[in-house]
């Protein structure tokens, strides 16, 4: 379990990488996008798909791999309207049917795919200034689907050996479209472990 | 079914497992994880796990006995004898292993999905547990309930594909 003291600087770093995303994302997007931290919280694993407004929520994930020093899964999930809206900033076709496979076209996922990369880089970047380790964002992943399906795949490896993960949870917002969405970094035990101690200076 | 019965819906979350008698409802939403449920009709008993991961690899438990398939079956056929099930009625049908992301992230690169379907395969197996329904593998996540007052087993995906098991 980790102290207040980790969450406080945790909470400190996370601001400090929405900061990045807010002045990157304005850039990327054309747009004044505000990204705020919502809550940084240590969370039981089977809550975590519950907290994207129910596990059957169909949402759109982008999912990349952090590796280096730090290591885990992050996620940017948007719900589909939501997604929907960012895509038609980015100037690519916005469709209103239903959910379906092929709700987005590929050059709309890739318009996701890089929204994500901004996001990510800008939070992992935050964190490795921070504790002078490398956290290294692999390219994102789209992938359209239930709330708690996406989550829970991100969630396998960390399963594997704890019950409990770290959740950075935020929301942004595009001035014209007020759209949110939920960053969620979930460090690998032994990753959690380093950056406790990183952050604490033990 | 008396006027007052209890119809109520009950999330199994990941690594949870729990009961439920007819007429209730157990209800999860699968990605790679596999929904697993075990009944006896004559007793109008149910359970369910939501399975995550395919072995513990010794570890225990912990505080989700659904975490891992091996632990997970024995925890459930344990549980339903103890409220009054008999073994012999047991009948198992299961959803899920879906291989969601091909090259995201490292767990999926070895298909976990697969390898948890094969694993409640085998746990069902040991215990002698026929599994009657079966709705297993692809590339979309699903939405499982067990509705106790029709034993139907209802299986959606957001591609609007229904099947009742």
């Amino acid at each position: 379990m980790l102290s207040t003291q980790v969450i406080s600087e945790l909470e400190i770093v996370a601001r400090r990488g929405a900061e990045n995303a807010s002045e990157a994302l304005s850039i990327f997007l054309r747009e004044r996008t505000q990204v705020s931290v919502r809550t940084v919280s240590v969370e039981p694993l089977e809550e975590i798909p519950e907290q994207f407004g129910g596990g059957d929520n169909l949402v759109v994930g982008l999912l990349s791999r952090v590796v280096g020093d730090v290591e885990g899964n992050s996620m940017l999930l948007f719900g589909r309207d939501d997604a929907l809206k960012l895509v038609a900033i980015l100037g690519g076709k916005r469709k209103n049917g239903n959910g379906n496979v092929e709700g987005f076209g590929e050059l709309e996922r890739s318009m996701l795919e890089e929204t994500a990369n901004v996001t990510i880089t800008s939070f992992m970047n935050s964190l490795t200034s921070h504790l002078g380790e490398r956290c290294i964002p692999n390219a994102p992943v789209y992938l359209l689907d239930l709330a708690g399906a996406i989550v829970s795949v991100a969630l396998m490896e960390i399963a594997e050996a704890a019950d409990r993960a770290l959740v950075i949870s935020t929301t942004f917002s595009c001035k014209e479209e007020n759209l949110s969405a939920i960053f969620i970094f979930l460090p690998s035990p032994e990753s959690l472990a380093a950056l406790e101690e990183g952050l604490t200076g033990a | 079914m008396p006027n007052n019965a209890d119809f109520s819906v009950i999330k199994v979350l990941i690594g949870q497992v729990h009961l439920a008698r007819a007429p209730k409802v157990l209800q999860a939403v699968l990605g790679s994880c596999i929904g697993v449920s075990i009944y006896d009709q004559s007793q109008g008993l149910a359970g369910m796990a939501h399975v995550l991961l395919p072995s513990s690899g010794g570890r225990p438990e912990g505080a989700l006995p659904g975490k891992y398939a091996d632990k997970a079956i024995p925890c459930l056929y344990e549980a339903m004898l103890k409220y009054g099930a008999s073994a012999r009625n047991l009948k198992a049908k299961i959803a899920g292993g879906s291989r969601m992301f091909k090259t995201a992230i490292k767990s999926e690169s070895t298909d976990v999905g697969g390898m948890n379907i094969d694993s409640v395969k085998d746990a069902l197996k040991i215990h002698g547990i026929p599994v009657v329904g079966s709705d297993v593998g692809g590339t979309l996540g699903r939405k499982v309930e067990f509705r106790l007052s029709t034993w139907e087993f209802v299986v959606e995906d957001f591609a609007n594909r229904r099947l009742i098991l």
